[in-house]
């Protein structure tokens, strides 16, 4: 029961956790979805692996939220690559869902007898 | 702007769909090749890294679906997919579409047709008229009207026309005849004349695509000018759009007419029943023989509709007044009685509007409306039950989809989707059932209107897509409201296949809906049925069905009178001689055409006529008279061949008139004289009972009778022939034959029944009875077909409940009777209703009706029995089934 988020590749994640993942990792610049979801895998130590296709669908809705602009660029292997930039409301996104998360995440830590 | 930079984003991608998938796949590639790149360090072939790569991306297909379900042009996605998705349902339940079709196409087709038909009568104005707005409909009231119901009527003479027109100044009028409807000497194209005033097209803006209309040319009513303007489609089917049309000739009687213009369709003429071709005012003939007396356009002969022009800001009020002493002024000294009362109104151009009393055809147009307004709402009803009820049977189904998370909008749509599809489909059938209803309504129940334009146009077509959307939002709110509400965890746990059965509330109001309507519709029938069957009832006096007339149609220059008389006769000798006729015999006017009026003298001078309506008339006769037409003599004697020109003067009068004029002694022997004292007294001979003298609704009246040898006919007179009703074809025939022969110079035969003559009266309360029996049955089935599947859809969720009862011992009767007493309860709260309905509404059709008040009980309790009877027979069906159920099946089911 408790290992099966690490060992089931399809781990449990809601679209909103995602989507905060997402604009966290942009925080650090322009990067290709590649690049995003090696990110979160390398972070989240292999514990909040998503099957990496997920990350489309997820883009695609931020980008018509209008919290990440996307456009062509060179790679460092000189290919065309898709990179995505986040915006001022997605900053503005990411300050209200790490804030909210922070306060559920402190609940439950609280419950369960660790704060 | 980030915002602004989403909306980007979208349209880019909605813009630019085919290139945004090139640049996904792109995207998509780039993405896998690094993943195959960071992998090959293991030593793999290419194939397994591949595989490799794809594994940890994911299903490649469904990404890419996902994202592209976020495209704005989703919406149209998801219809497509409901309106599929309830396709594939309806499909499905082909019997349940099948009704829910028929039932809306009866009733949106039925209201379009109707509605073409008012649109047409009341709303649209005459076509092809320029600035229809600025013109009035001219209407005259007078209090000295001698035989008719209306006081206010839209027909003028010309010399009152003259006053009102002289006395409106700046402000144009025009006048014109209703069309007639003529053939061409030779044969030729129908032609549907009326003949107008010369400034009659200018006036109504309507120009000549050929030639020229009328003029000042026309303009003197004492000269008469045979010209003929023709409509556009008249010169197109009747003269083969013949480019030398002009100076054309076309006869029609004795009369030459050539033809000097065309005007363009769609004009024709200011009436509902078209006209194609228009002559000048001075044309005009009204149909007498003899030349005597003042010509027409002096006479009383109220023939001419008056239309004005009013120019923007005119002050009716004014103009009236202006109008109404025009007229006074030329009634006054024409000794017209009582001309302070008479006044002029306005009125819309649209003929069924005026001021003036409907005529029965607007008025029965008007409740037509009324009823294809219920006949909608009881088919919307039972619509919306059959849904609801289909809703139901899908709880689980929708339980299910719920479950699966299906949002509950999502499901909502759906069954709007539903809805709107039967609608649709329902309207599109409710089309073609609309034209054809449209046509039939048309030709069948209004045939005395010649139709201009077409019979369903664009706006037809347009309020049966707005009445059919309507009709399908409205339908499906109904099941929407119950069928997304659904307790999921109920409904699954449930255990029986169908889901726990609960009453529907909405399904028992929209029945008690559709049965107190369908009492409405069924108490009009019955009411206009009984009204129609009093009015065939009524005693006219003549032995109408064995009764036909033949009489020559003449024009002004023909010279005919006393002298065509022998002609007459000889034809009626011929006539005699043929098998089936029984009798044969000759007057100035057929039986229920018409009477003839003089002045009246007591022989101390005293002046018997009344300015009422009941002033005394006439009709001359020959001996055989009475016989013939069957009429009976109640005292004295009958006019013999001895009853000679230069004999002693006789008269005949009937029961009514000896009644009033001598209450206290016989009349038989008293005189009196006609048309000026000094002439001799005219002795009564006889007493015969009352005939009606023109309608078959109106009140006894004075009459008298002269032999036509001491009074020949002022015009042709009318040969009348008593036949056997089942050989009258034969005698028609044989008639217009002997006339022929005797009368050789006729131009125009006529040869009519008197029944024919009397169906024009008859019509509208045909037509009333004929609608709304129509509607009732209609609505009748309609809501049979509500009450069964109600009553079998209770019926199919109690299966395990009946099979419980007849277990326990239950008997067929028992069952039965349990099932139709619970479906007749809501039925009787639906009839106690429509009974409410029917007193109240009655007085809507009071005045349509003949001998039955609007609250006959008679009618009442015969809509009721028939529904009574209709509704049990709807429940027994289903309640056979529920005794017939098989105790083990039924509870071995679950």
């Amino acid at each position: 029961m408790s290992s099966s988020a690490a060992t089931d590749p399809r781990a449990d994640l809601q679209p909103g956790t995602l989507d905060m993942l997402i604009l966290r990792t942009l925080t650090l610049g322009s990067l290709h979805g590649y690049a995003i979801a090696q990110h979160i895998g390398r972070l989240s130590d292999g514990v909040l692996r998503v099957e990496q296709g997920s990350l489309y669908p997820a883009l695609e809705r931020l980008l018509n939220k209008g919290w990440v602009t996307a456009r062509w660029g060179e790679s460092p292997t000189k290919r065309q690559a898709r990179y995505y930039t986040i915006t001022r409301s997605g900053r503005k996104q990411l300050d209200e869902k790490v804030s909210s998360y922070d306060r559920v995440a402190g609940a439950i830590a609280r419950v369960m007898g660790r704060a | 702007m980030s915002l602004l930079d989403g909306v980007r984003h979208r349209l880019y991608v909605l813009w630019r769909g085919e290139a945004y998938a090139r640049e996904m796949e792109r995207e998509t590639r780039f993405h896998l090749d690094l993943e195959r790149l960071s992998l090959s360090g293991t030593g793999a072939g290419e194939a397994s890294l591949e595989l490799a790569a794809r594994r940890t991306f994911g299903n490649v297909t469904y990404y890419r679906e996902e994202t592209r379900s976020m495209t704005p042009l989703l919406w149209l996605d998801r219809v497509r997919q409901d309106l599929r998705y309830a396709a594939r349902g309806l499909a499905r339940a082909p019997g349940f579409t099948a009704t829910v079709v028929l039932t809306l196409a009866l009733g949106v087709g039925l209201n379009a047709a109707v509605f073409s038909l008012l649109d047409r009568v009341f709303v649209r104005p005459p076509a092809g008229v320029a600035a229809p707005r600025e013109l009035r409909r001219l209407y005259m009231e007078s209090a000295n009207t001698a035989y008719g119901d209306s006081h206010i009527f839209p027909n003028f003479n010309y010399p009152f026309f003259r006053g009102v027109a002289d006395a409106f100044g700046s402000v144009e009028t025009t006048a014109y005849t209703v069309p007639d409807s003529v053939r061409p000497v030779g044969g030729g194209p129908l032609i549907r004349r009326s003949y107008v005033s010369a400034n009659y097209f200018r006036l109504l803006g309507v120009r000549p695509t050929v030639g020229r209309v009328f003029g000042s040319e026309e303009a003197r009513i004492e000269t008469p000018a045979f010209v003929l303007v023709i409509g556009e489609r008249l010169w197109r089917d009747g003269f083969g759009a013949d480019p030398n049309i002009i100076g054309r000739h076309v006869k029609t009687g004795l009369l030459d007419f050539t033809i000097i213009g065309v005007v363009p369709d769609p004009f024709a003429g200011l009436e509902i029943s078209a006209a194609n071709a228009w002559a000048p005012l001075s044309a005009f003939s009204d149909g007498r023989l003899s030349s005597d007396g003042p010509p027409w356009y002096l006479g009383f002969g109220n023939y001419l509709r008056v239309i004005a022009r009013l120019p923007n800001g005119s002050n009716e009020a004014e103009l009236t007044a202006k109008g109404t002493a025009g007229l006074r002024a030329v009634q006054a000294p024409k000794g017209y009685a009582s001309p302070e009362n008479s006044k002029v109104w306005l009125g819309s151009v649209i003929a069924a509007r005026g001021p003036a009393k409907k005529d029965s055809e607007s008025s029965i147009s008007l409740r037509l409306g009324a009823v294809a307004i219920i006949v909608l709402l009881i088919a919307c009803a039972n619509v919306a039950n059959l849904l609801s009820m289909r809703a139901n049977r899908r709880r689980r189904e929708i339980a299910v989809r719920q479950a699966l998370g299906v949002s509950r909008w999502r499901l909502y749509e759906q069954v709007i989707a539903e809805s709107l599809l039967l609608a649709l489909i329902g309207g599109a059938a409710a089309v073609l059932l609309g034209g054809w209803g449209g046509a039939l309504i048309r030709n069948l129940l209004f045939p005395s209107i010649n139709w201009a334009g077409g019979t369903f146009d664009a706006r037809a077509v347009g309020f049966v897509a707005g009445a059919s959307i309507l009709a399908g939002i409205l339908v499906g709110t109904a099941p929407a409201f119950t069928g997304s509400r659904i307790d999921i965890i109920s409904s699954l746990r449930a255990g029986s296949l169908e889901g726990a059965y609960r009453r529907s509330t909405l399904g028992s109001i929209l029945l008690v809906t559709q049965t107190a309507l369908s009492v409405i519709l069924l108490v009009g029938a019955a009411l206009f049925v009984r009204s129609l069957a009093k009015v065939e009832g009524i005693d006219l006096g003549f032995d109408t069905p064995s009764l036909l007339f033949a009489n020559v149609g003449v024009t002004p220059s023909q010279r005919f009178g006393a002298e065509a008389q022998p002609a007459f006769e000889r034809a009626a000798d011929a006539l005699r001689r043929v098998p089936g006729v029984q009798a044969t015999t000759l007057s100035n006017v057929p039986p229920m055409g018409g009477f003839a009026g003089t002045r009246l003298f007591r022989p101390n001078g005293d002046s018997i006529i009344s300015a009422d309506r009941d002033f005394p008339s006439y009709v001359s006769v020959s001996t055989n008279y009475f016989t013939t037409v069957g009429l009976r003599l109640q005292q004295g004697r009958s006019f013999t061949d001895a009853d000679r020109k230069g004999s002693q003067p006789v008269m005949i009068v009937n029961a009514r008139m000896a009644g009033a004029l001598w209450p206290d002694q016989p009349a038989v022997g008293q005189c009196l004289i006609l048309w000026k004292v000094g002439e001799p007294c005219v002795q009564v001979i006889g007493v015969v009972e009352d005939a009606h003298r023109m309608k078959i609704i109106e009140e006894p009246t004075k009459q008298f009778y002269l032999p036509l040898t001491q009074r020949p006919a002022f015009a042709s007179p009318a040969l009348i022939i008593r036949a056997d009703p089942r050989r009258i074809a034969l005698v028609v025939a044989e008639a217009r034959r002997q006339m022929k022969l005797a009368i050789p110079e006729a131009q125009i035969i006529q040869v009519r029944t008197v029944n024919e003559l009397i169906e024009r009266e008859l019509h509208p309360w045909r037509l009333g009875a004929q609608l709304f029996t129509m509607f009732g049955v209609l609505a009748l089935v309609v809501a049979a077909i509500g009450i069964y599947s109600v009553v079998a859809y209770g019926v199919s969720r109690r299966t395990h409940e009946m099979g419980i009862r007849v277990a326990l011992g239950a008997r067929v009767a028992n069952v039965i009777g349990l099932v139709v007493s619970q479906g007749m309860v809501i039925v009787g709260v639906g009839m106690a209703i429509g009974v409410a309905g029917a007193l109240i509404l009655g007085r809507f059709v009071a005045s349509l009706l003949y001998g039955v008040t609007a609250r006959d009980p008679v009618s009442l309790a015969g809509a009721i029995a028939v529904l009574t009877l209709c509704a049990v027979a709807a429940c027994l069906v289903p309640a056979w089934r529920a005794a017939r159920v098989d105790p083990v099946e039924a509870l071995r089911a679950e």
